[in-house]
């Protein structure tokens, strides 16, 4: 008996919660709001929102801020919802800031992304709206001025990243867009022409609905001057024509050194956007086999995200779909197309999740990137499914297998929600990454790190000669008998972004040997040994110019 | 399915509506399938609660391609008779043919509750249950059809199929060979069983038997093409890769093409209808036009066409129109009124007199049929016939005041 006592204690202690909802302890009380919870008569209302973990005024302390929407039956004025920026205090608390920033706008919000336009050193914001989409510019004192370009145009902007795709040391700007949308003229569940789903009737969309544009704008800035121009058709990027554009993930799937773009696509084939060193792109998607799913169909891409999963030092993609369908998981073949490998890989065990936000993320610090799904429903009065759904996490047990761990993760994984949006990053700089979810018309959700401590060490670059986010640095660190590589990345997920700090996991190692960095422009940069267990900035050209442990 | 139901039918029916039934049955036999369609329609006129009127007239235009009209004589057969096994099966099938999955899970559901022994009727069930992400509901339905016929093509099929999505490959693989053995000329069973491959990396035996379904009849699906470009990838052939993928997205445009016109010819006929009711019968005839160049096989949008062209005057082009929704849906009692209409006001009396006369035995219950035959009628000098046809009408509907004038000045002219 006492064996068993024994066995029961053990087998519970190992399985003790290692993520920890903390959103109202740190202060996130606000609600996001996206249309009618009981009831969306037009998909404008479904998407939900973007979230951002970012540091705005370079305390070391990532700060989040979150985007709405509204109602289409409007507030009160001077009630309007509005985008909120929390500044992080340090002490695992973040304070409102958003007044005092200057980021207080009402509107039916989107996305969001952040990347250094004007290399000043300072996270500027890009918010897509349906309506017209706002660049702000961060000050560096706190606060932060629009600097949208006058010729924006009014679109459904969905998912965004700033990308140099040119190299020219500038940040340049990808949006997706999602459907031109007419309300007016788009039917209602409750009107003459439904649209149905499994028998019942729906909000329409997107089929049948007029798609979308996606948009590049190069970045021509001069010196206290933020400009962008849209290059969209002279980049080749309108080629394949209007699509319902959601999530964007920018990678270097071949490594040639020049960023490509992919971008999740619903009810339609996705796009993968090869770089082709002129300033121009060429669609490559179906030949690469990431347009479509495994047998040939067109699925409704959600959330997307990139990383090294397999260790082989290449990019692989994921991405979320609707219910009744499997995300995708791509294996990188290094010759420029990618192998389905969704269900070998063990993420193919259910069809009842509608995925959006996806990401790679070491929660473990094994080294090996895991995998965390956000999901929820975009029919809240449904008879045939959950409205609400849970989150996901996959470990991945570091040879192409994942298992799903959501149930060991605890709770506030397990918590149902209609959730969207999803960033990763290190708000308590412990070497631990955490997990920030949007849920359709609920406060956000902070879920804790607070798995056992492996080692880790975390890379801030800072570009001098490219641009200063360093937007697209691979960064390859050994350590062990093992490469990880990882690249920095705005956008991604759906409709978020994330810590643009890199965080490697080490498992049992205590040191790095050595740290390559393939900076945008072409220029490599070795360095090492490095210590584990700290934050460490590596500048352009000037090595590591600062270090701190991570916090316990 | 015929001849039992016809039999069944003149026993079960009353000796008017059975002449009716033995008419459709002769023209049958003939292999005149139009008439026979008339005589059935006729004989369900005449006995409504007659159940194997609807089946035949089902059988026939499911014969002739009009899965439309099948589908609703089966729909108006499960009205009289829910249960009945043969609408049920063939009205899921239908309904599975057009990708409507979930309108025949409530049939499948039923058909598997009153006939729990037929293989066919689970695995059918099954693939509905797979389409909606059922998969332990599917997975349960395929095993029960192969306990009970376990050289099952679509169970096999199915199964494996849903096996290898699953990633249990190992179990999915001797399914589909076993199916592929079952049936060798059809083509599913090679494409099921050459993506199963692929999945596996067995990319050499997936291709052979992918090109095998290309050969068989797969050669129109873009998903063949698909997964033998999988096939090609994985042996290295960049150059057959390539290849596969367009025409993998050639067909896919092809399909999407045909999509798109059906989808704008629904759109030019929603607009027609405004500009009708705005009156503008110009631009909606227009319109109609271009959604048959669209849709030619539409028998709804010719009739429409016909009856606009008829507003308009323009009585050959109604004509050619009516005639033309007829020979696609000759039971349609409609059809043939409007083109007794276009025949009257083109003085084509005999024509008019013929055409008139099938909508009155298609339609038995409709006061303008009879009238407009009394009209044709009285021109041809048959007065007795047409205060007899007009008499109907106003019974009919007995309010109509045009009726009830007819039939007074035929009275009159006949004294």
């Amino acid at each position: 008996m006492r064996l068993v006592f024994v066995l029961a204690f053990t087998a519970s202690a190992a399985t003790a919660p290692f993520f920890t909802e903390e959103a109202l302890r740190a202060g996130l009380k606000d609600v996001f709001i996206c249309g009618d919870d009981r009831q969306k008569n037009y998909i404008v209302e479904t998407l939900g929102t973007g979230v951002a973990f970012f540091d705005f005024d370079n305390d070391g302390l990532l700060d989040i801020f979150a985007v709405t929407a509204s109602k289409l039956e409007g507030f009160p004025s001077g009630s309007e919802p509005t985008n909120h920026l929390y500044r992080n205090k340090g002490d695992r608390t973040f304070e409102d800031v958003t007044a005092r920033a200057d980021l207080a706008k009402a509107g039916w919000g989107q996305g969001v992304c952040t990347g250094d336009v004007d290399n000043d050193g300072f996270e500027d914001i890009y918010v897509t709206y349906w309506g017209q989409d706002v660049l702000y510019r961060n000050r560096g004192n706190g606060t932060f001025e629009n600097v949208t370009p006058p010729n924006i145009g009014s679109r459904w902007g969905t998912g965004c990243a700033f990308v140099d795709y040119d190299r020219d040391g500038k940040l340049d700007l990808i949006v997706a867009n999602y459907v031109d949308f007419d309300l007016k003229n788009t039917p209602r569940p409750d009107g003459p022409k439904p649209c149905q789903w499994k028998n019942e009737k729906v909000m329409c969309g997107p089929q049948g609905l007029k798609p979308g544009l996606n948009r590049l704008w190069h970045n021509d800035s001069t010196a206290g001057t933020v400009r962008f121009t849209e290059v969209s058709a002279k980049a080749g990027i309108e080629a394949p024509g209007p699509r319902y554009g959601l999530s964007v993930t920018t990678l270097d799937y071949d490594r040639d050194g020049w960023p490509d773009i992919y971008i999740a696509i619903d009810s339609q084939a996705s796009l993968l956007y090869h770089n082709k060193h002129d300033g121009t792109f060429e669609e490559t998607a179906l030949e690469s086999g990431v347009a479509l799913s495994e047998d040939g169909r067109e699925q409704a891409g959600m959330g997307t995200a990139a990383a090294d999963y397999d260790g082989d030092g290449w990019p692989d993609l994921v991405k979320t779909n609707f219910i009744d369908d499997l995300p995708n998981l791509y294996r990188n073949n290094r010759d420029g197309t990618f192998a389905e490998s969704t269900v070998q890989a063990g993420l193919g065990k259910s069809l009842r999740f509608l995925g959006w936000g996806a990401a790679f993320v070491d929660y473990d610090s094994d080294g090996w990137p895991d995998i965390f799904m956000v999901n929820g429903h975009v029919y809240p009065g449904m008879k045939s499914g959950e409205y609400r759904q849970r989150r996901i996490l996959y470990r991945n047990g570091g040879a192409g297998r994942f298992a799903d761990v959501s149930a060991e993760a605890g709770p506030g994984v397990m918590e149902k929600s209609s959730a969207r949006g999803l960033a990763v990053g290190d708000y308590d700089n412990d070497g631990r990454p955490d997990l920030l979810v949007s849920n359709m018309n609920e406060r956000l959700s902070l879920l804790h790190n607070t798995h056992a401590r492996g080692h880790a060490i975390t890379l801030r670059l800072v570009g001098q000669k490219t641009n200063r986010s360093a937007i697209g640095a691979v960064v390859r660190v050994k350590a062990g008998n093992r490469v990880r590589s990882q690249e920095v990345r705005s956008g991604s997920t759906f409709l978020s972004q994330s810590d643009l700090r890199l965080h490697f996991g080490l498992a049992g190692q205590q040191q790095v040997e050595s740290v390559e960095i393939a900076w945008p422009g072409g220029a490599v940069e070795k360095l090492g040994p490095l210590a584990a267990d700290q934050i460490v900035t590596l500048t352009e050209g000037r090595g590591v110019t600062s270090r701190r442990s991570f916090s316990r | 399915m015929t001849f039992p139901v016809i039999l069944l039918a003149l026993t079960q029916t009353s000796p008017a509506c059975g002449k009716s039934f033995a008419t459709g049955m002769e023209d049958y036999r003939r292999q005149d399938f139009t008439k026979a369609l008339i005589a059935f329609r006729a004989a369900s006129q005449c006995d409504p609660r007659l159940v194997q009127a609807h089946l035949v007239i089902a059988n026939i235009y499911a014969e002739r391609g009009n899965d439309g009209e099948a589908l609703a004589a089966l729909l108006q057969a499960l009205q009289i008779e829910p249960a009945n096994l043969l609408a049920l099966r063939a009205a899921s099938n239908l309904y599975l043919k057009a990708g409507l999955h979930m309108k025949a899970l409530p049939l499948l559901e039923t058909l598997v509750r009153t006939d729990p022994k037929a293989a066919d009727a689970h695995a059918d069930l099954a693939s509905v249950y797979a389409a909606s992400g059922n998969r332990e509901g599917a997975e349960k339905s395929f095993r029960r059809a192969l306990e009970l016929q376990p050289d099952y093509f679509p169970a096999l099929a199915g199964l494996g199929n849903l096996l290898a999505r699953a990633g249990d490959d190992s179990a999915a693989l001797p399914l589909l060979r076993q199916a592929g053995k079952l049936q060798p000329a059809a083509w599913e069973g090679h494409f099921l069983l050459g993506s199963a491959l692929n999945r596996l990396g067995q990319f050499a035996e997936a291709q052979a038997e992918l090109e095998q379904a290309g050969k068989l009849g797969g050669k129109a699906e873009p998903q063949v093409f698909y997964q033998l470009a999988r096939s090609w990838g994985g042996l290295g052939n960049a150059a057959e890769r390539k290849q596969a993928l367009a025409t993998f997205s050639t067909l896919t445009k092809q399909e999407k093409e045909s999509e798109e016109r059906r989808r704008q010819a629904a759109a030019w006929v929603d607009e027609a209808r405004k500009l009708v009711q705005a009156g503008q019968l110009e631009e909606a005839a227009r319109l109609l036009e271009l959604a048959r160049e669209a849709s030619p096989g539409d028998a709804t949008l010719l009739f429409r066409l016909a009856g606009l062209n008829f507003d308009l005057h323009r009585l050959d082009a109604a004509r050619e129109y009516a005639q033309a929704a007829i020979s696609i849906s000759p039971a349609t009692w409609l059809y043939h009124y409007l083109l007794g209409l276009v025949e009257r006001d083109a003085k084509h009396l005999s024509d008019a007199l013929a055409s008139l006369e099938t909508a009155a035995s298609l339609q038995s219950t409709e006061g303008p049929v009879f009238n407009a035959l009394g009209e044709v009628l009285l021109e041809q000098g048959q007065s007795q016939a047409a205060i007899s046809a007009f008499e109907k009408a106003v019974n009919l509907a007995p309010d109509d005041a045009t009726f009830r004038q007819n039939l007074t000045q035929a009275k009159r002219s006949q004294k």
